[in-house]
């Protein structure tokens, strides 16, 4: 009887982590903009363009495929067609940059992608890993400091794959 | 309750706790894949080319020769995503449905009408040197009759073991010299 209970809501869990990624609106976080950007972002001291590239090799690292890259220093990328995420890289003067990512996450949740604002999701998914792809540890902004706006990513279905 | 039906609910419950809300999911999902040392270890492997766009441009060039379509290529970024697909025709894809609607009646199981391969490959030099450390990951996404998308990463690792080998075939020496 327990085997059988135990099975079913091994299922039921994993049935509903299964949803694949719907069309729909995009729900925000209802955190403070500015309590969310702080979560979101982080200062270091390096070149962009290095970041950038540590951004590239983390994502591919953490197992995510880029959606686009440009050429201001945005790069957005999906994982498992479920997580999205762009992370935006910018100068601020004094050799520091600015590293600022936003992640929606899909499934079930919501009719279209749902807006992260976990902070653990930010440090310990994102930030902890591009400090450890740089070798540099990223320090939390401080309060007034001007952020960058967060870049919404969308997922862009491979042309192969339409709708 | 038996240790292993304890143990077996206690994994059970963080899967759970993922599903209930997208925070939760997301810290769960974005985490890095625990065979993460594994998987560098498959997608890795060093080139000489003369430069580092040299390097990308064949990587896509390799892609391309597998039958990938350039979806996404960054020289400045040294990255790279190609994709290729499979379908079923449209007369297959009636005849399927056809069947199933006269044997398989309403709880048959759903079929893939198309299945897209993608990879995705980033290109970094090694400071100083020539040598490229070039990475490939794939991931195939499956479209059933019903529209749904199932994903599936890690798929067989001999797309990677022949995109390597392409690779190396394109590899160019150049005389030893001071870099550009």
């Amino acid at each position: 009887m327990m085997r059988a209970l135990g099975g079913l809501i091994l299922l039921l869990a994993l049935v509903g982590c299964a949803a694949p990624v719907q069309q729909g609106p995009t729900v925000a976080s209802t955190r403070p903009a500015g309590e969310l950007g702080v979560t979101q972002s982080r200062i270091v001291a390096a070149d962009p363009r290095l970041v950038q590239r540590a951004v590239v090799a983390m994502l591919h690292d953490l197992g995510y495929r880029f959606t686009s890259i440009d050429i201001y220093g945005t790069v957005s990328a999906i994982k498992a067609n479920q997580l999205l995420v762009s992370i935006v890289v910018v100068p601020t003067g004094g050799g520091q940059v600015v590293v600022r990512a936003n992640a929606l996450m899909g499934g079930r949740f919501a009719p279209g992608f749902t807006q992260v604002d976990l902070p653990e999701f930010y440090q310990r998914n994102i930030f902890d890993p591009l400090g450890g792809m740089l070798g540099l540890a990223l320090q939390p902004v401080g309060a007034g400091q001007p952020l960058p706006n967060a870049v919404t990513p969308y997922e862009r279905p491979p042309s192969a794959l339409p709708g | 309750m038996p240790h292993r039906q304890v143990a077996a609910l206690a994994l059970c419950l963080p899967l759970l706790a993922a599903c209930q809300n997208p925070n939760q999911a997301a810290l769960a999902l974005g985490a890095p894949p625990a065979n993460i040392a594994e998987l560098r270890a498959a997608q890795i492997q060093r080139f000489s080319f003369p430069s580092e766009a040299v390097a990308v441009q064949a990587a896509a060039e390799t892609l391309q020769s597998m039958g990938f379509m350039i979806e996404l290529g960054s020289y400045e970024a040294g990255a790279i995503v190609g994709s290729t697909n499979s379908s079923l025709g449209p007369g297959e894809i009636a005849g399927r449905s056809l069947a199933l609607a006269l044997f398989g009646g309403v709880g048959a199981p759903p079929f893939t009408v198309q299945r897209t391969t993608l990879a995705t490959v980033t290109v970094l030099e090694l400071p100083g040197t020539r040598t490229q450390l070039v990475r490939i990951a794939t991931e195939t996404l499956a479209r059933d009759n019903r529209g749904r998308v199932a994903h599936t990463g890690h798929p067989p690792r001999q797309i990677h073991a022949d995109f390597f080998a392409r690779l190396q075939s394109r590899v160019v020496t150049l005389p030893p010299g001071p870099r550009s």
